[in-house]
């Protein structure tokens, strides 16, 4: 419970949500599908700003790249044509599985990367996709790639009066992407995501990269294994298997509750494995 | 077999509450507004093992709101069992209200009552206890030791029946049987097999977490409307705990949202009613998810030793089956699950002339074992279910026919139905209907089971398997339990049936209606069910051992007969006429002589209000004589990924004899939910503990059941039988299903990969480190 | 406490709520007791309502949050006297045991056939996979939509 919230504010426009957030540093929150905060029984919080009659829930066409908007759901996401045949359909299948359906119409994309937990899905494909994020805060926009907001966590790069706008997807062209969760059931936190986006000419490799999650805090591009594959024809089996072999060493894999390390690093090469051979 | 044809039993009516639920009325025990209700919350123990040094709620008690604070200074010293048991319980009197003493993590330490939530959460906050931390007891394989540290060290904990109790061991049950020369009959096996299983911890996850809301009536009574499976017990156990006579007290139970046994418990009744006491206020206690999985009921965790010896024609020569079970901190059910783990299996190979069971339940600083479908016999079928597999396949002998020789048939008995009661004495049962074998025989050919079995099948990374399990349960306690109906008959020639049966979401009422409306030949609607009042309906027992239908059932009719009876001596004076020349039918009495007819309806306006006025009525009881078990024949496909060991249930059949359904598709529907438990507990369901004994996964987050998107593909076939003694040639069919997938899926995944599991859940990381040890 | 205005079954409502009540605590304190809490954490899916004709869980919705929107209840499809189609096949199937997973349930079927009124079997598991049911093993609740797919397929 949220003992001491005080006020569910629903401010007209960005300037306003960010001037209030500005304006009460520890106290005020933002809330979009709510799906973390709802359920943080966060004491400190007395203000909460609603960020969902904005207009920031949208997904639209800017020359090659694909621009959505923070407050855009996970099923909105979904139903999308233009993300369901962007890269292979990557985008798509790592939102496919996050949750359940009733869910999937709260949580938003914006939520989901400014939140990520280790299971989170969709923040690795984004980041093998080097998206671009948006945010505003009271002095200026700004974009960044992904990578940067992945630094630390994003609630630690974020700052309090700080608002992600849009999710900014660029052309890749010519890559195909790929992504697959692996859980005990439906419905459930993963225990390892695997994508991968690889870019293929003359039956080559050019561009490959490898990322895991739901291994540690944050998404994970394994760059040596990746790095291990560009240059190489597509059916080299040999340097297949050893790029993939390397992946389980070159993960960082924290303890789980559910399951053991030593497991998920067998599992990773597996699931990359399939993705890969899925693509060729 | 009786070729009775029935006109409203057998029938797939809709539930009686069916309308209700689905349009959302406000039937359950929280659906209700009262004015001035407090709100309960407890304060769970943060250790293991533990005594209360000094425990300080002054700070909490002057939190604004805050209406009552009790901790084991404030509630009377006096032991009880919170097992929903009859009387006398054969489950150890072991807890208090609340106690000076914690024995797991998530035990009660105190109780609050507050005009909010957030006032009683606040509360508990401010409550400070100070623990002396004692060593805990975390494993049940070592709990009897010498040197262990005694769990239960009060005086006052005690059995009250002459029953092996020992306290100074942590042993809170044991049961012991044998008949021949087991070891004799070993020695001259040509196979001897000796294996060890387990099984898990688990939770019933009842849609609906515990909830009780307790308040004092117009005429100063004690109301406790509760989410219950055993209301008389509840009234008569908080009764006893709080030091309250019975008739000041009512307990009501509203609709439930499942129970499955977590609620064959008198949990949280005591402590909200102690609040209520002490306030003079409606109190409301619901438990949260998180306290559903820690502080409520679960499986009882077995670890079996299972002997077995066999000669090369498939004659099982002799069983010795050992198990230590682990009951937790409190000894709810610990004689009784542990008695059934013999008596629900072994008389299923009763042409075994030598066996032999040893049982001990132990205590442990974990949480508590209670009622769960099934009921020690889905712990039992895991070890004997893999056992069969492993000895059948190892002689070279085909499972099928192993189990059409070696089942109890119709007519035979078993010396374990007489030597293994649940507290008491057994009682000596021949088996009446029994189908298995043509269970088995339709099993085998609706699952194309030969064309499956032994095929390693594959198809890229997927394994294919298949596994069978024959199993049986029982049918009510024979000579213990007890169930009554009232019925009284209303002017327009429509009944109010009275009974203290509880149901829990099953059906109970409907088929009830239904027994009925057969005997007094009108339509289930003209039967209004009221169930499960103490103070408006008969006793019963309430909802648990299968007896719903057998038992409970029978007292039904027996009171529709008597009501019958009273009819038609009624229309007899209408009809002028003798009873001997009246037949009931069609809801009219027919004079055969005369040609002529009353309808009920005239009967009850002659009774009601013309002459000889009297309430057509009657109050029946029921006791049963023996446990007749349901069969079933369960077989499971599964695939199998070679590369990560995950395991997909393909197609599940279950195959059952119930004897007579008295509503077929609510009986597939038992069949189909209990099916679908016994799978993810195969599969997915476990307590995850850390080194201090605390559950790290109390959420559906984390402790998984299935969701539709992981229903595999269920199908039941229910085989007609008649069992004689039985209301309408009915048995029971609501927990054998949940026996059958643990060993079935278990054998499924070795017919796939050639590797067994004897311990679930069968997890991927289980199956696949299993896969790689074995290359 | 603050007052919010907000559609709910087709009835503008105003209700009085503290800023950080849950919508499944507002909707069950104003009598749309159908609406169940199963794990009050967004698991379970017992409190599953519509807004603005999307299924949600009403648990992870804090009630002001909703305000000028339509919420529908199970209370809103359809009543013991005329029941909706959903509501009358699941009871014919024998999908309803315990109900209490049930309204839930209902409401994200109800949804799905907003939009896609001839469902798959396998687009049903989906539209209701954050609905938990412990009772039925699933097998007459999807048994039940279908047969209120044929029943509204023949413009009943």
């Amino acid at each position: 419970m949220l003992k001491n919230l005080k006020e569910y504010v629903k401010p007209k426009d960005l300037k306003e949500a960010i001037t209030i957030l500005s304006k009460n540093p520890e106290k005020a929150k933002i809330i979009a599908g709510g799906t973390s905060v709802v359920i943080s029984n966060n004491k400190k919080i007395e203000i909460l700003v609603d960020i969902k009659n904005l207009n920031l829930n949208y997904i639209k066409k800017n020359k090659n790249e694909i621009i959505i908007g923070a407050t855009t759901t996970i099923n909105e996401l979904l139903e999308s044509k233009i993300i369901q045949q962007y890269c292979n359909g990557i985008i798509y299948k790592s939102a496919y599985n996050i949750a359940s359906t009733p869910v999937r119409n709260l949580i938003t994309v914006g939520g989901n990367i400014s939140q990520v937990y280790p299971w989170s899905d969709l923040p690795l494909s984004l980041l093998l996709v080097n998206a671009k994020i948006k945010i505003e805060n009271k002095s200026k926009t700004r974009i960044i790639p992904i990578l940067e907001l992945f630094q630390k966590h994003p609630l630690v790069y974020l700052k309090n009066d700080e608002i992600i706008t849009e999710i900014i997807l660029p052309e890749n062209k010519n890559y195909k992407g790929n992504f697959v969760k692996f859980a005990k059931t439906q419905f459930d936190f993963s225990l390892v995501d695997a994508a991968i986006m690889v870019k293929i000419k003359n039956k080559e490799f050019e561009d490959v990269k490898l990322g895991i999650s739901a291994t540690s805090p944050l998404p994970q591009i394994l760059s040596t294994s990746s790095n291990m594959l560009i240059g190489k024809k597509t059916n080299d089996k040999e340097a297949i298997n050893i790029a993939i072999q390397n992946t389980s060493k070159e993960a960082m894999v924290n303890k789980d509750i559910r399951v053991s390390v030593e497991y998920k690093r067998e599992i990773i090469p597996v699931l990359l494995r399939r993705l890969l051979e899925e693509i060729i | 077999m009786s070729k009775n044809k029935f006109n409203v039993v057998n029938k797939s009516i809709p539930k009686v509450d069916g309308l209700s639920l689905v349009t959302g009325q406000p039937l359950f025990t929280d659906d209700i507004d009262i004015d001035g209700l407090l709100y309960a919350k407890i304060l769970w123990s943060p250790y293991p093992h533990a005594i209360i040094k000094n425990i300080d709620t002054s700070k909490a008690e002057k939190v604004p709101g805050v209406k009552a604070i009790l901790t084991y200074k404030d509630v009377p010293r006096i032991a009880f069992t919170t097992a929903g048991q009859g009387y006398p319980e054969p489950s150890p009197y072991d807890t208090f209200v609340l106690d000076k003493k914690v024995r797991f993590v998530g035990d009660r330490v105190a109780a609050v009552a507050a005009t909010s939530l957030e006032v009683a959460e606040e509360a508990l906050e401010l409550i400070k206890v100070e623990y002396e931390q004692l060593e805990p007891v975390l494993d049940m394989m070592t709990a009897q030791e010498k040197g262990k540290p005694i769990i239960h060290d009060e005086k006052e904990a005690r059995m009250i029946l002459p029953l092996h109790y020992d306290k100074k061991k942590n042993l809170a049950a044991h049961a012991e049987m044998s008949d021949g020369d087991v070891e004799e009959a070993l020695k001259n096996s040509e196979f001897i097999f000796d294996n060890e299983y387990e099984a898990h911890y688990a939770q019933h996850c009842p849609m609906e977490p515990h909830i009780c809301i307790t308040y004092f009536d117009a005429y100063n009574r004690l109301i406790i409307r509760s989410s219950t499976q055993v209301p008389f017990h509840v009234r008569r156990i908080v009764g006893m705990a709080l030091n309250i006579p019975v008739k000041k007290i009512r307990v009501i139970k509203p609709r439930i949202g499942g129970g499955f046994g977590c609620k064959q418990e008198v949990l949280i009744e005591d402590i909200c009613s102690a609040l209520t006491l002490k306030t003079g206020k409606p109190v409301k206690l619901e438990y949260m998810r998180k306290e559903e999985f820690i502080s409520s009921r679960t499986r009882h965790p077995q670890h079996i030793r299972l002997r077995t010896g066999i000669n090369k024609d498939g004659q099982l020569t002799a069983i010795d089956m050992n198990i230590v079970m682990n009951n937790g901190a409190y000894g709810a059910h610990a004689l009784t699950v542990i008695c059934n783990s013999a008596s629900k299996v072994l008389p299923l190979f009763n042409k075994v002339k030598n066996i032999k069971f040893y049982g001990d339940t132990v205590y442990t600083n974990l949480p508590v074992g209670g009622a769960y479908r099934g009921y020690g016999a889905t712990q039992a079928y895991n070890a004997m279910g893999q056992q069969i597999d492993i000895m059948c396949r190892t002689i070279g002998m085909d499972i099928i026919k192993f189990y059409k020789m070696q089942h109890i048939k119709e007519g035979e008995g078993s010396p374990v139905f007489q030597k293994m009661g649940e507290g008491k004495e057994g009682v000596e049962m021949k088996i009446g209907a029994c189908g298995l074998s043509k269970c088995i025989d339709i099993g085998v050919k609706e699952f194309r089971w030969y064309e499956k079995v032994n095929k390693k099948r594959k198809e890229g990374n997927w394994h294919y398997g298949v596994g069978m399990v024959c199993l049986m349960q029982g049918s009510s306690i024979p000579e213990i339990d007890m169930g009554a109906a009232f019925i009284k008959m209303n002017d327009d020639g429509s009944f109010n049936l009275l009974l203290g049966a509880t149901d829990i979401g099953t059906g109970s009422d409907t088929i009830f209606a239904q027994m009925a409306a057969e005997v007094l030949t009108v339509k289930p609607q003209d039967i209004i069910v009221y169930s499960s009042d103490t103070d408006m309906t008969p006793f019963d027992v309430g909802a648990y051992a299968s007896s719903t239908t057998y038992l409970s059932g029978g007292a039904v009719i027996k009171a529709a007969e008597k009501v019958k009876e009273q009819i038609l001596e009624v229309a007899a004076q209408m009809l002028k006429t003798e009873i001997g020349d009246l037949e009931l039918k069609n809801a009219s009495v027919f004079s055969k002589s005369k040609k002529k007819k009353v309808t009920l309806k005239d009967v009850a306006y002659y009774s009601l209000y013309e002459k000889n006025q009297h309430q057509i009525a009657a109050v029946a009881s029921h006791i049963t004589h023996k446990s007749p078990p349901p069969f079933s024949a369960h077989f499971v496909e599964v695939a199998v990924d070679i590369e990560t060991g995950l395991v997909k249930v393909v197609e599940y059949l279950n195959v059952t004899d119930c004897g007579t359904a008295i509503n077929p598709k609510l009986a597939e529907g038992q069949c189909e939910g209990a099916v679908l438990n016994g799978i993810s507990y195969a599969l997915t369901e476990e307590y995850i503990f850390d080194s201090q004994g605390r559950m790290l996964n109390p959420s559906f987050n984390n402790y998984k059941i299935f969701s539709p998107a992981d229903a595999p593909k269920i199908k039941t076939i229910l085989v007609p039988t008649y069992e004689d003694t039985g209301p309408f040639g009915a048995k029971s069919i609501s927990e054998i299903g949940i026996n059958g997938p643990l060993p079935a899926i278990a054998n499924a995944i070795y017919d796939a990969m050639g590797v067994r599991l004897k311990k679930g859940p069968y997890s991927p990381e289980k199956v696949y480190m299993a896969l790689n040890n074995k290359k | 406490m603050i007052k919010i205005n907000v559609t709910i079954n087709n009835e503008k409502k105003e209700l009085e709520v503290k800023p950080y009540e849950k919508l499944v605590d507002a909707l069950r304190r104003y009598g749309y007791k159908g609406t169940k809490k199963g794990c009050y954490e967004g698991t379970c899916g017992a409190c599953v309502v519509l807004l603005n004709n999307k299924p949600v869980n009403s648990c992870l919705i804090l009630a002001p949050a909703v305000e000028n929107q339509q919420i529908t209840t199970i209370e809103g499809i359809g009543t013991m006297n005329k029941p909706h189609p959903l509501q009358e096949s699941i009871v014919e199937a024998g999908g309803v045991q315990c109900g209490y997973c049930t309204p839930g349930f209902i409401m994200s079927a109800y949804a799905l056939l907003l939009k896609n009124p001839e469902p798959t079997e396998e687009e049903i598991k989906r539209a209701t996979d954050g609905n938990l049911c412990r009772c039925t093993g699933y097998v007459k609740k999807i048994e039940g939509v279908l047969k209120a797919v044929e029943k509204m397929r023949g413009g009943k």
